[in-house]
Parts: structure tokens; sequence; C-alpha cells
């Protein structure tokens, strides 16, 4: 069987770790291994470069380092941030021997290997491909709107991640589970992220903009895949409704949440319960098991 | 292509050779698609126009370089291929190493925030992040609603233990070494 590295990344062990806890019970349903890297420390988020571009490629560069050392082929990185990151780092290096020797100097060790940096969203589909699933929880009044945020899908030259303008592997997995998804024109819009911290009505103009899209295009709830996007649409759900006068009730899941929900991972192993904006009742309402 | 010139900064230069922004002839699609926009002075299209005449002072001064969070929009739709999102983070990495400060001082307290985070804990721990940022900025109410919304989730953790701190503090003194060299 494949051994996957797991980098959970900083967010998914505080702030998104519902999301930590439902991709890993998704797995463990599906018999995928997921193995965490020892040692694994922050790949940065960008914030490095600031400082040091250098620092800010050696960081991620570094964890790739590790995950091969300890025999891995393949790191699996749920955070769209850390994603990011890796794949940028391994472009840079492709793309500049020099900076590449200075590199191996700092985090000392070649980097004549390749590792493959996946999302949970790229892994999912290579494994369940032309497998059958076993739906153990109707989901069908459910009408996801899919938002993937930034940085998984761009630039496309380095993530190389589905089609950046419209992507479709989110919608194409909760399909295969029986969710319907939306089709609606903000997937891809910022949400502003981590500007949030210094300016949030800024975030909340953006955050705003994108319920409304959803929220118009039918759907009763949105899935992400990122711990930021979702920090700004769920926790900040009610600021936006105080800001604009809204009645913004949108449950936002993390797509792990909904699969392993579908797939018959216990409650208790989705950590709906830390969402801001409630979602139990949004599953319940559909409520009755497939299979008792 | 005239460069600003500072000390230390070996690994920046060879960063700048394999980034420019010559390529750009002002379609402005990189100004359409910014979300953040509305937070800068000068637009994208602006900023890189500057960058190409090889005057970078009104770059390295302007509100813009520190609004964009690297959305990559600019980046992934530029139809010649000037990689606007990595120019803004060479361009953010100078204006901080060069002295000057900020013209969005909080921005530039959650980045130093971070960094100085990380070399303690290893991995970003979020609530001594948020208070070394709050006392960094000296803005200690905004989110606090939203904070308590978090820990009344669950989402933050109170007991933050430094793992992997070892690990990236010796990738740290390795880089600071090397750019010594570099420069």
């Amino acid at each position: 069987m494949k051994r996957y590295a797991y980098y959970p990344g900083c967010s998914l062990e505080t702030m998104a770790c519902e999301y930590d806890a439902s991709f890993r019970n998704l797995c463990g349903r599906l018999g995928i291994a997921m193995e965490e890297m020892r040692e694994w420390f922050c790949c940065g988020a960008g914030m490095l470069g600031n400082l040091s571009p250098l620092l800010g490629l050696a960081t991620p560069l570094k964890n790739l380092a590790l995950a091969h050392e300890s025999g891995f082929g393949q790191v699996v990185a749920p955070c769209s941030a850390c994603y990011s990151q890796f794949k940028r780092a391994g472009q840079e290096i492709e793309e500049n021997p020099e900076l590449r020797k200075q590199i191996e100097a700092v985090i000392e060790y070649p980097l004549d290997h390749t590792v493959e940096v996946l999302h949970p969203l790229e892994m999912l589909e290579r494994e369940l491909d032309g497998r059958v699933l076993e739906v153990e929880a109707d989901l069908g009044h459910l009408r996801v709107a899919c938002y993937y945020g930034c940085l998984l899908t761009r630039p496309p030259k380095v993530v190389n991640f589905d089609d950046c303008e419209d992507p479709r592997s989110m919608d194409r997995l909760l399909e295969r589970v029986g969710i319907a998804t939306v089709d609606w024109p903000r997937k891809t819009f910022c949400c502003g992220a981590f500007y949030a911290m210094v300016n949030p009505s800024k975030v909340l103009e953006l955050t705003h903009a994108i319920l409304t899209d959803a929220a118009a295009a039918g759907a009763n709830a949105l899935a992400v895949a990122c711990p930021v996007c979702h920090l700004n649409l769920d926790a900040r759900q009610p600021e936006v409704n105080q800001a604009y006068g809204t009645n913004f009730s949108l449950p936002v899941f993390y797509f792990t949440q909904l699969l392993g929900h579908a797939l018959g991972v216990p409650a208790e192993g989705l950590g709906l319960w830390r969402h801001v904006v409630d979602p139990q009742p949004l599953l319940a309402a559909g409520g009755a098991l497939v299979r008792a | 292509m005239a460069q600003p010139v500072i000390a230390g900064e070996g690994s920046l230069l060879a960063h700048l050779r394999t980034v420019s922004p010559n390529a750009c002839f002002q379609c402005n699609r990189c100004t359409a698609g910014c979300p953040l926009l509305p937070a800068m002075d000068l637009t994208p299209a602006q900023v890189v126009h500057y960058m190409l005449l090889g005057d970078w002072q009104p770059a390295l001064e302007s509100q813009s370089i520190w609004a964009c969070v690297h959305c990559e929009t600019c980046t992934a739709r530029c139809p010649q291929e000037v990689d606007i999102s990595k120019l803004f983070n060479l361009a953010r990495a100078m204006a901080w190493r060069s002295g000057r400060t900020a013209p969005d001082q909080p921005i530039a307290a959650y980045f130093a925030s971070f960094i100085e985070n990380l070399y303690i804990y290893g991995r970003a721990a979020e609530l001594p992040l948020t208070v070394i940022c709050k006392l960094k900025s000296e803005d200690y109410l905004r989110d606090f609603t939203l904070g308590l919304r978090l820990i009344s989730h669950g989402r933050l953790n109170f007991l933050s233990i430094p793992r992997g701190a070892a690990r990236y503090r010796r990738l740290y003194e390795k880089v600071r070494e090397q750019e010594a060299r570099t420069a």
C-alpha cells in the first residue's frame, strides 16, 4: 500500500483542528495510510520571505527534505498556504541553480530528489478513481458552493492544480457521495486572507460578496479546503451580518467533513461543533441514514 | 534595470535575476483582478511600471506592497507572464531590510510577530501570535469577540508547546551565515 507523509501545518493543530480530525478519520475510513511527519515545523506561510527570501524558500524545502529522509515520495498538505509554499519553493530551485546551491547548503540536504506535494483533493481523486464508494448518509438535500480560494489554484504554472479559473475537483468528489454542488462565480476569488488581522472591514467586504453570491446561486452551505478561508467565512460571518445588515447563516464545511459524514465517519470524528455557524441542524434536516 | 543596493542582499539579488517586470505592457489586467485594490495607493500595474523604469523608490514607499496578500490572481492572469506577486514580495523584503517604516504599520507588526513567534515555537502558535501582535500594534480590542468565539468553540490552544523549534532555529542561523557570506 502507498504511504503518504502527512504535513498537517500549524493551523490544523489549533484553529482548524476539525479539518485535521475529519481528514485523518476520512483516510482511516477509506484505508489510506497517512503518516504524520515527525519533527515537521512551520512552512513559513509566506511571511518569512519578508525577512529573507532565502529563509522563505529554505523553510518549506527543509520540511520536504525531512519527508524524503524518512523515505517518503509524497507529502500531503491540506492547508492551501503550506501547499503553495512547497510548490513555489520547488519551482524556484528548478529555475535557479545558484539559489538551489545556497539552499542545499543551509538545509544540509541535497535537492536532487523529488518529493511530490499533493493537496488532499488531488490525493483523494487519485485514490478514489474507479473505486465504488459506500454512501452511508443521504446528503441529497445539500446544495453546496465549493470555494477553492487562492493558493490552491494559483498560479497555475506553479501549482498545476485543476483549472485555475473554474476548478471542479471538490465538486466532483462531493457529487460522488450524492451531494449536489452549485455553479457560481466566486469559486476562486480571494477572501482577504490574513489582511483580516489588519483591516477587518476590507475582508468583510470580500467575504460578504462571497456569501452573497453563494446564496444567490442557491447554495445552503459552503465547502472549503483551507483554514484561512474557513476562518474568514465561518467565524467572521456574524461580523458580516452586523456590518451589512444581512442575515446569513450559511454553514461552512471542510470538504473532508462532508465526505466523512457521507461515508460513515462517526459525528464525533468530524468536529462539527467547533464551527461558529452551527452546521448540525442542516445535516440533521436530511436526517435518515441510508444504512442504519 | 537599476536596482536598489542594499547590504547583505546576496539572496535577494539572486531572486531578482529570475523575476523581471520588463515584459509588462500595461494592460492593467493585474489591477482589474486585484481584490485588495481598495486598500492600495498605487495600482499593481503602477507598481510594476515603476519597477520597469528602474525607479523602485515609489514602489518601496507605497502602501500597496504591504496590502498585497499574495492571492496570485495577478500572476495567474498576466498575459506577459510577469510574476507580479513575487515582485511585490521582493519589494516588501527590500523595504523591510532597508529599514523603511511601512505606511501600513499593523501589517508590518503582524509579519514581525509571526516571524518572532516562529523562532520561539517552530510552529505558528496562534494565541501567543495574536498576543504579540496586539502588543506590537497597540490595538487590543479589535477582533476581541472573534477571539472569544474561537475559544468557546475550542479552536485556540492555551498551551503552546514549542515543537520543531530546534530544527527551525538551526535553519535560521544557517541562513544568517549564508547571507553574511553572499553579502
